[in-house]
């Protein structure tokens, strides 16, 4: 085994290894080098334009999905990649962000995204502020077919939800885990309240405790430039980032009574039962001995 | 020499710690305490982890005699470490559950010191007493175990005087030398001057210190390369 994971829902899974922009101009002598799962990968596109990659020198599975590379480490995907409708809607930007790497587990850099609580702490003046901390009451689904976690009519206060924002407002969400290393939001956009923004992050992790999270926009904006997106995100997910440094453990515990949650945690608790049912051991811990 | 788990340890020079304002990130045998005063003054050592989402509470601040964790501002109080409000739902009682753990704390001879209340054995119900300490000079941190430091220390003729303090001299100056356990391959030295009548003569204390550390350091890479 080259990856190494021994939980087969990890392993079934489709996990990004970067940008398809990653092998623009990649070879099978000069290849796009990266880690996942820590096994070492090597992609390079090939004359015909497909996509090749191995991991530790062994053939592996990669598909080209939504401006990503994704690899299925077992080479038997449990289903096919996830339904992304907005990144081919007529009338919205694609804005790739890249990544930022993070000595964290990607349960907890999920968590992180999933979360609205954090807002007016970690993003203060941006996604939240003090005295609007209140988090109202969200559902919180599972959509059995596509097997994905969905939270919904979710609202909070912002006083500056993007970059086109010029003035403070209150803010649809809605909340998406595709798999357990990728997850979606949808947000009022603030040139078109009508209309909900996508936000889609893809986390690749290189071992348990270290990931790079991958941001990529599907955007109602058409005001902003595209460098004005970019910091956007930029300074959102490096506030997160030293939260996220700063977690103990770095693994995601998954044993009754390591963390407390509140009733705004509904999301987060959803996504931690989902990891247990379908016995994730990759990035969490599952007993207090082995914390 | 004592080590044992249920010891006073101390990790933090008092004056260097002002009530209702920093929190200091100090170690205990391997446990990351987070160390702040409230608004009395009474030192408050703290397990460094939020029991909400495993922040450490560090990255906090201090607002209302609270210790506000800097992930969702849950706020903890002063003593008992309970959870006294969580902001994204001011009007809810928090769980009694949401509480931190806490060490016992007390100021003594100078340093804070910080004690385990989780073991059956409780061990003593103060701090040691201590040599007059004099003027503090400085916490060197050496990446080496507390057998090198000591073993550093007897080198230079330091003998032990109370548990985790020794004394003997530094480029002549007398001083005490308060040693902590802090993780595996982390020792803090707390350097007291014990001089009351001469000014300290710190163009030559503080090399000796940067010798004495470095020295302390490759003995433990002598027993790594060994």
């Amino acid at each position: 085994m080259t990856f190494k994971c021994t939980d087969a829902f990890t392993m079934n899974s489709w996990l990004t290894i970067g940008p398809v922009s990653r092998v623009s101009s990649a070879s099978k002598s000069a290849p796009y080098r990266t880690t996942l799962l820590e096994a070492n990968i090597a992609a390079w596109r090939e004359a015909d334009g497909q996509v090749t990659a191995e991991a530790d020198g062994a053939s592996a599975l990669v598909e080209s999905h939504y401006g990503y590379l994704w690899v299925c480490p077992s080479g038997r995907p449990a289903r096919p990649i996830f339904d992304f409708p907005e990144y081919a809607e007529a009338g919205r930007r694609i804005v790739d962000c890249d990544g930022i790497g993070v000595a964290v587990s990607h349960p907890r850099m999920i968590e992180n995204f999933l979360d609205m609580g954090h807002f007016p702490y970690v993003h203060a003046h941006y996604l939240g502020t003090i005295p609007n901390t209140e988090v109202v009451p969200y559902e919180v689904k599972h959509d059995e077919v596509a097997d994905e976690l969905w939270a919904d009519d979710c609202k909070f206060y912002q006083p500056k939800t993007s970059n086109s924002a010029t003035q403070g407002l209150q803010v649809e969400y809605k909340y998406r885990v595709m798999q357990s290393a990728s997850a979606m939001l949808y947000k009022t956009a603030f040139t078109r309240p009508d209309l909900m923004d996508a936000i889609g992050l893809f986390v690749q992790p290189h071992s348990e405790e270290h990931i790079t999270a991958y941001c990529l926009l599907a955007y109602i904006d058409d005001t902003s430039s595209i460098n004005d997106l970019l910091s956007f995100q930029h300074t959102i997910f490096g506030q997160d980032k030293p939260i996220l440094e700063n977690q103990i453990p770095r693994r995601m515990p998954l044993y009754p009574g390591a963390e407390i949650p509140t009733r705004c945690d509904a999301m987060s608790t959803a996504y931690r039962r989902w990891l247990l049912d379908k016995d994730v051991t990759y990035g969490t811990v599952r007993s207090a001995e082995a914390a | 020499m004592n080590f044992q788990t249920n010891a006073w340890v101390p990790v933090h020079p008092s004056t260097r710690l002002s009530p209702a304002r920093e929190i200091a990130a100090v170690f205990l045998n391997g446990h990351e305490i987070a160390l702040w005063r409230d608004a009395s003054g009474r030192p408050q050592a703290w397990e460094n982890r939020c029991p909400h989402r495993g922040a450490r509470l560090t990255l906090g601040r201090i607002i209302h005699n609270h210790l506000s964790c800097a992930y969702h501002g849950w706020e903890f109080e002063a003593n008992s470490g309970r959870c006294g409000g969580i902001p994204a739902h001011p009007s809810q009682t928090p769980p009694k559950n949401a509480c931190v753990k806490t060490y016992a704390c007390m100021d003594k001879g100078g340093m804070i010191w910080v004690k385990r209340l989780d073991l059956h054995d409780a061990g003593e119900a103060e701090p040691p007493d201590t040599p007059k300490a004099g003027i503090f000079c400085r916490s060197l941190g050496l990446k080496t175990d507390v057998v090198a430091v000591v073993e550093e220390l007897e080198a230079r003729g330091f003998r032990v005087c109370t548990p985790n303090s020794w004394s003997g001299r530094l480029a002549s100056t007398p001083v005490i030398a308060m040693v902590s356990y802090a993780k595996e391959r982390l020792t803090f030295v707390h350097i007291w001057a014990q001089s009351n009548k001469q000014p300290i003569k710190a163009g030559a204390l503080f090399p000796a210190l940067v010798a004495f550390r470095a020295a302390a350091e490759s003995r433990m890479s002598a027993e790594i390369s060994s």
